[in-house]
């Protein structure tokens, strides 16, 4: 065999690495054996074995990263350290669920075994090369493993690439950990043939964009160039054969299959970083660049992918959907008459009608990137919507039964502290909604904030995450600031620090999660000559509001948020005349009762309707027009202050 | 059609009802309900 494609724990276990399986089609495309190896799949198979089951393997995999990485910070990549790891721990203890830490000890024990078991089979196998993708937690595993298989076969070439291994953060591997004999850094469609071609040859490797490698005890560094980024008709369709055969094989399948999801990808960069990089944001590392697959290829390759693994649910791992898929390649779905669940990422202001689009595709669950329930932080931000457009995404999302997860990020720096409060008063309104994962600020490589912390009041103490030396051997605390992705950060002083005065949104939140989960609805209903919302979110008092005409065609006009300019004119459309002053006032009421929303003179009606209708006249596109053409205003202001 | 003076709605509380509680006002098909209805029912005319 050639080469070995690995992707290593704590990677999610139901999902197949795309990673690898692009890049093994890369290589098959160019005549280089190349075998995908999927050992996160097989390390959560190892656990059970050991007494330890899948959901263990999942907590892991969402766990903290300083916890997480030193599970396979294990001899001899890192030397054996009982005390250092005991005193580590106890620290971790303080901060962490002790029982997770535990339970990452207990991993841990069983990490010398399975490196052995798998340094043995690959190398059983023969490989020239062993590549390792490298996202989020597993780069100490890949070390751990690149590691003894160098020291069994030094001549079997190593490579990293993936995430982790972009800008500095690649440099510094490859001159930290001399075992690694090539770092790809960035897009590697291009550059993979022919330097795998040259490793396989036993050649010097050439001088490719963005690649670190060695020539004798020297090492060479080849910038990355935005021109080396492929375009998205360069990637091919991911190979997943491995992961599904391994699966079958596994004994895990009948709690995994029914929960696997098949990643797919049609686009890298972001749309709208490209036009207003958000703040906090590092998630496109060096190559913000926007790039989509044909709305055609896309479902080509995700009815290819169906077909093949005989299986419906998908996640597109890009960051940002393509708005010209909802034309282009929603249709093509909704027409082909299967069944697919679809994930995407989104921006928030989204329109009903493409969020329709959407729901009869099969795309069930988006995660939006509301981050805010506060107009001034989201313009802190950048993120170009306004709390209105974020609840009304909810809202909309919860009508048509498209499920969501979002982030409600604190800590941004020159947050006004009393927008906390406002937010904490306004939850219990939207406890029919889908509530917020309450997230501090993670300061990221590649974001603005990191870029420039002291124009933002930010500053940097050190690597975050994982990097440490109790994880990370033989680096220094310059090096380890080399191979972060997040930081330590404190804001600037004389700024309370943020968990001082976020408290009672988290007991907002906490409530919320409960009220939701006890069923709580916001509905309204239409009859004749009138409209009828039922109020059932805050436990075991309810309220029936009845609206005859015209107050309830005002109230059915809030559907995407109007002013009662807007209102007046939409009705005298329809003969009927209202006057603004008139509006408004009952708008107010309403808004004082909970059922609208109200930011700068517009309306937000905040019930879901009871039936959906394919055709729905409330939700004109002339008032989310206004939305955007704000969002483009207050941007332009931003940037022109 | 032109509608003149405050524009203005009708609000109503009302108590929200477990299932249990809703079934046994209605009369639906809570277990425990039937079992009374099919044995204690007052109305219902004794079995010969």
């Amino acid at each position: 065999m050639s080469v070995v494609l690995v992707a290593m724990p704590f990677a999610l276990v139901n999902i197949p690495s795309i990673q690898i399986g692009t890049m093994a089609s890369v290589l098959a495309r160019a005549g280089i054996d190349a075998r995908p190896l999927s050992l996160h799949l097989a390390f959560a198979q190892h656990l059970t074995r050991a007494g330890l089951d899948l959901g263990d393997y999942g907590q892991l995999a969402y766990g903290p990263e300083a916890l997480v990485e030193w599970v396979f910070a294990a001899p001899p990549l890192r030397p054996p350290t009982p005390a250092a790891d005991a005193a580590y721990l106890a620290r971790l203890r303080e901060v962490e669920d002790p029982a997770l830490v535990d339970l990452a000890a207990r991993a841990r024990a069983e990490v010398p075994a399975f490196l052995d078991q798998w340094t043995e089979e690959i190398l059983a196998r023969a490989p020239r090369v062993v590549g390792f993708t490298t996202t989020f937690v597993q780069t100490i595993p890949a070390l751990a493993l690149a590691h003894r298989i160098k020291a069994r076969a030094p001549d079997v070439k190593i490579v990293l690439g993936g995430g982790n291994c972009d800008g500095p953060m690649g440099e510094a591997l490859h001159r930290t950990y001399p075992f690694v004999d090539v770092v790809v850094r960035g897009d590697a469609e291009r550059v993979a043939p022919p330097l795998f071609a040259d490793l396989l040859a036993g050649r010097p490797v050439g001088g490719y964009p963005g690649v670190c490698a060695r020539a004798g005890d020297r090492a060479h560094v080849r910038p990355q160039e935005a021109g080396a980024l492929p375009a998205m008709e360069e990637v091919p369709l991911p190979d997943y054969d491995e992961y599904f055969a391994r699966l079958e094989e596994s004994g895990l399948e009948d709690v995994l299959g029914p929960i696997v999801e098949i990643p797919f990808e049609s686009a890298r960069g972001c749309w709208w970083g490209e036009r207003s990089h958000c703040m906090f944001c590092g998630l496109n590392g060096t190559s913000m660049k926007y790039r989509s697959k044909s709305a055609e290829r896309t479902a080509g390759e995700l009815i290819a992918l169906s077909r093949r693994h005989r299986h419906l649910k998908f996640r597109a791992v890009d960051n940002i959907i393509d708005l010209g898929y909802i034309e282009a390649l929603l249709p093509r779905l909704t027409a082909s008459g299967w069944d697919l669940a679809l994930f995407y990422e989104t921006k928030a202001n989204l329109k009903k009608p493409q969020l329709r689009a959407m729901r009869a595709a099969g795309l069930r669950r988006i995660q939006p990137g509301l981050e805010t329930l506060s107009t001034p932080i989201a313009r802190l931000m950048r993120k170009g919507v306004t709390a209105l457009q974020n609840i009304r995404l909810l809202k909309w999302a919860a009508e048509l039964g498209i499920d969501l997860t979002w982030n409600l990020i604190y800590g941004i720096p020159g947050e006004p502290i009393e927008e906390y409060a406002r937010m904490a008063a306004l939850a219990p309104r939207l406890s029919h909604l889908t509530r917020p994962n309450l997230c501090l600020l993670s300061l990221e490589r590649f974001s603005p904030y990191h870029r420039d912390p002291e124009a933002h009041g930010l500053e940097i103490l050190g690597a975050g995450g994982g990097r440490n030396p109790n994880v990370y051997p033989g680096a220094d605390e310059a090096t380890l600031a080399e191979l972060a992705h997040t930081f330590r950060y404190r804001h600037a002083a004389g700024r309370p620090p943020p968990d001082s005065y976020i408290g009672p949104l988290r007991e907002a939140i906490d409530a919320w999660a409960e009220r939701r989960t006890a069923g709580a609805s916001l509905r309204h209903a239409r009859g004749p000559g009138f409209l009828v919302i039922t109020d059932q979110r805050y436990g075991a008092r309810g309220a029936t509001y009845t609206l005859d005409e015209p107050e309830a065609s005002i109230y059915l006009a809030c559907d995407a948020g109007a002013t009662p300019a807007q209102i007046v004119e939409r009705l005298a459309r329809r003969d009927v005349a209202v006057h603004a002053d008139d509006v408004r006032e009952l708008l107010d009421q309403l808004a004082a009762e909970g059922l609208v929303y109200e930011e700068q003179g517009k309306y937000l009606a905040l019930s879901t309707a009871q039936t959906v209708r394919d055709t729905d006249a409330s939700a004109d596109d002339d008032t989310c027009a206004d939305d955007d053409a704000a969002g483009l205003i207050q941007l332009g202001a931003r940037r022109a202050g | 059609m032109k509608k003149t003076g405050k524009l203005t709605f009708q609000k109503k509380e009302f108590r929200v009802l477990d299932p249990h509680q809703l079934s046994r006002i209605k009369g639906g098909d809570d277990p425990d309900m039937i079992l009374k209805g099919s044995i204690d029912d007052p109305l219902r005319p004794p079995q010969k």
